[in-house]
């Protein structure tokens, strides 16, 4: 096998332009390939860290009617009672009027459990601007980035809520005035960048009920399961809405399989761009090189030989190029972190680098070298030899 | 001395489009160890596609080939490659060094595949390059080399693994007078401990040399 690999190596090194070329269709082909994964593998987890993790979490569940639900404690017993829950929060959201000054703008007004909601998906954490309401919190007021600006409110500043109700058929307001003590980073979900959040438990004493919810929010310990474990509750639980993350952001999930889809074409892309010179510059170097393959016969190749002598041009090109693919991967990546293709409002893209992002192109690249290998060797190893070396 | 090699009835045929060409008809013929054979005969006569069979690089044939009393018609392609690599040294007309190689590397280069050990296969090169006076030359790849000098380099690389059977196909054409006697004299030597040496070539001075002379007419021998 040295020999062969002696052979290989100096009859590559011998036809330096076919090498070169073949070498930048390899490298090219991991090196963009890897941070367009990467690109495209980071936008989905911000579309889903965004819009899934920091919002609706992985299961919804509702009362399936425009009603909320009673009896919550319940709920959340039975909820609790699910090895893959990690974490469940209530919330209350209705629809209302938030005033600042003579500003005003129609919002929904979401009740939270704060403390439970920063251990679920690190609400306080996104907090840009003030603090984090404590326990118990009393008239204090977090505002999603999008209001906050709508209506010019800073941190510190009195805003008011006008919460509308029926009563006898005519709509009434229940007016609650609040500090404002943070704003919630944005990221061009409207559910949070337009939102408004209060205590769950002063949401309940405007609208005068308590233990009810408009939906609970499930956050697993897997983010793969959560289809199955959607039909489970739903199972146990059929006289209320259970909803993956599939059903409740169409957005978000038609997004990530678009990214998928997209990635897979530009694998395609890669493969073909990647195939197409290496099948062609090596199957030129067979042709060429009839002469050359007959008198390595004469002087004691077999076939078997002969095959493995154009299959190790494909191997060794491609375990080099993927080293020199990897290494401008790396760089690109780092660029793109530093300038990001997407940047707006907290919603960042930036390459998102896991093993699959890395083995994928990199064991695809090899493979289909590899195999551009193939057909040429397959040529080669039936090379008539006694025509090449009797024709002048 | 004994058969080393031996042809039974040799049949060859080419197609030619619809025409089927008769190379070798029904050739039996025997050499022995430390022979020095040419086979001479107009062009198309069949040299060269014996020297191939001969030299195992061509199995299309019907007839038997024995050599050194193995019958090589009914090895296996890897018997037929290890065969070469070790009994066989060929020179061919057109010379045929491999261009990625220098000339050194070109003759170690089946030293190398028999042994495996690269420094001695070169050693041993260097040392055969040096008798054809070519140590000034060994780093030359073959598009450096005049023709006088890529046939020695060529003589050196059929010599290399010191095979048994050396088959050359006008050995002496691209060289010069002084050159040709250095190449006689060494394939003299070689017949003398033994090897079978079988050429094809009209060059006289070879003729001279040779303890038989077959001519091949028309696919059939004549001695």
């Amino acid at each position: 096998m040295n020999s062969l690999i002696f052979i290989t190596a100096k009859n590559l090194l011998h036809n330096k332009v076919s090498l070169v070329l073949m070498l930048v269709a390899v490298s090219a082909g991991v090196g963009l390939q890897i941070p367009n994964s990467a690109n495209l593998n980071g936008y989905s987890h911000a579309l889903f860290e965004k819009g899934i993790l920091q919002s609706v979490g992985h299961i919804v569940i509702t009362s399936g009617n425009t009603e909320a639900m009673d009896d919550i404690d319940v709920l959340m017993q039975t909820i609790h009672g699910y090895s893959f829950v990690e974490h469940a929060v209530a919330r209350y959201t209705h629809g209302a009027v938030l005033y600042r000054k003579n500003q005003h703008t129609p919002v929904f007004v979401t009740g939270l459990n704060f403390p439970k909601e920063q251990a679920a998906n690190g609400f306080c954490n996104r907090i840009i601007a003030g603090s984090c309401p404590p326990p118990n919190s009393k008239h204090n007021i977090v505002l999603g980035h999008g209001v906050a600006e709508k209506i010019g409110a800073v941190v510190g500043d009195r805003v008011r809520l006008y919460v509308p109700y029926q009563e006898l058929g005519e709509v009434k307001y229940k007016k609650s005035a609040y500090n404002l003590i943070g704003i919630l980073q944005g990221g061009g979900f409207s559910a949070v960048d337009h939102g408004v959040f209060i205590a769950l438990h002063e949401m309940y004493s405007i609208i005068g009920w308590q233990d009810t919810a408009t939906s609970v929010h499930l956050f697993l310990n897997h983010t793969k399961d959560s289809k199955t474990q959607t039909a489970k509750i739903k199972n146990d639980l059929s006289h209320i809405q259970v909803r993956s993350w599939h059903q409740i952001d169409e957005f978000v999930h038609a997004a990530i399989t678009g990214n998928q889809t997209i990635s897979a074409v530009s694998m395609t892309m890669t493969i073909l761009a990647v195939l197409v010179p290496i099948l062609a510059l090596l199957y030129i170097q067979v042709i060429s090189e009839k002469k050359q393959i007959a008198t390595l016969m004469a002087i004691g190749l077999d076939r078997r030989h002969v095959l493995w002598l154009f299959l190790l041009r494909a191997v060794i090109v491609s375990v080099i190029g993927i080293i020199f693919g990897l290494v401008l991967a790396y760089f690109l990546c780092r660029y793109f972190t530093q300038y990001p293709l997407f940047s707006y409002r907290g919603f960042h893209i930036t390459p998102k680098l896991d093993l699959e992002a890395i083995m994928t192109p990199v064991i695809t690249i090899y493979c289909v070298t590899v195999l551009g290998g193939l057909i040429p060797a397959i040529m080669a190893a039936r090379t008539d030899s006694t025509i090449e070396l009797k024709s002048a | 001395m004994g058969v080393i090699l031996e042809t039974r009835l040799l049949e060859r045929t080419f197609t030619q489009g619809i025409h089927i060409v008769a190379a070798l008809k029904a050739v039996s013929i025997s050499f022995e160890k430390g022979e020095f054979v040419v086979i001479t005969g107009p062009s198309g006569g069949g040299k060269s596609t014996l020297l191939h069979i001969l030299g195992l690089l061509d199995t299309q044939y019907r007839g038997e080939v024995w050599i050194e009393n193995q019958p090589s018609h009914t090895f296996t392609p890897r018997q037929l490659a290890a065969w070469r690599l070790q009994k066989i040294g060929f020179v061919f007309q057109d010379i045929h060094l491999l261009k990625a190689h220098t000339a050194l590397d070109n003759v170690a280069l089946p030293c190398y595949r028999l042994n495996g050990k690269l420094r001695q296969a070169r050693n041993h090169a260097r040392s055969l390059l040096r008798e054809f006076y070519m140590e000034d030359r060994i780093r030359h790849k073959p598009n450096r080399l005049s023709g006088g000098e890529a046939q020695r380099v060529a003589i050196a690389r059929a010599l290399v693994n010191n095979p048994s059977i050396v088959l050359a196909d006008e050995p002496t054409a691209h060289l010069d007078q002084e050159t040709t006697q250095l190449v006689l004299d060494r394939l003299e030597r070689l017949s003398k401990t033994g090897k079978l040496i079988l050429a094809v070539s009209h060059d006289e001075a070879l003729l001279q040399r040779a303890h038989r002379r077959i001519e091949l007419r028309y696919g059939q021998t004549q001695e």
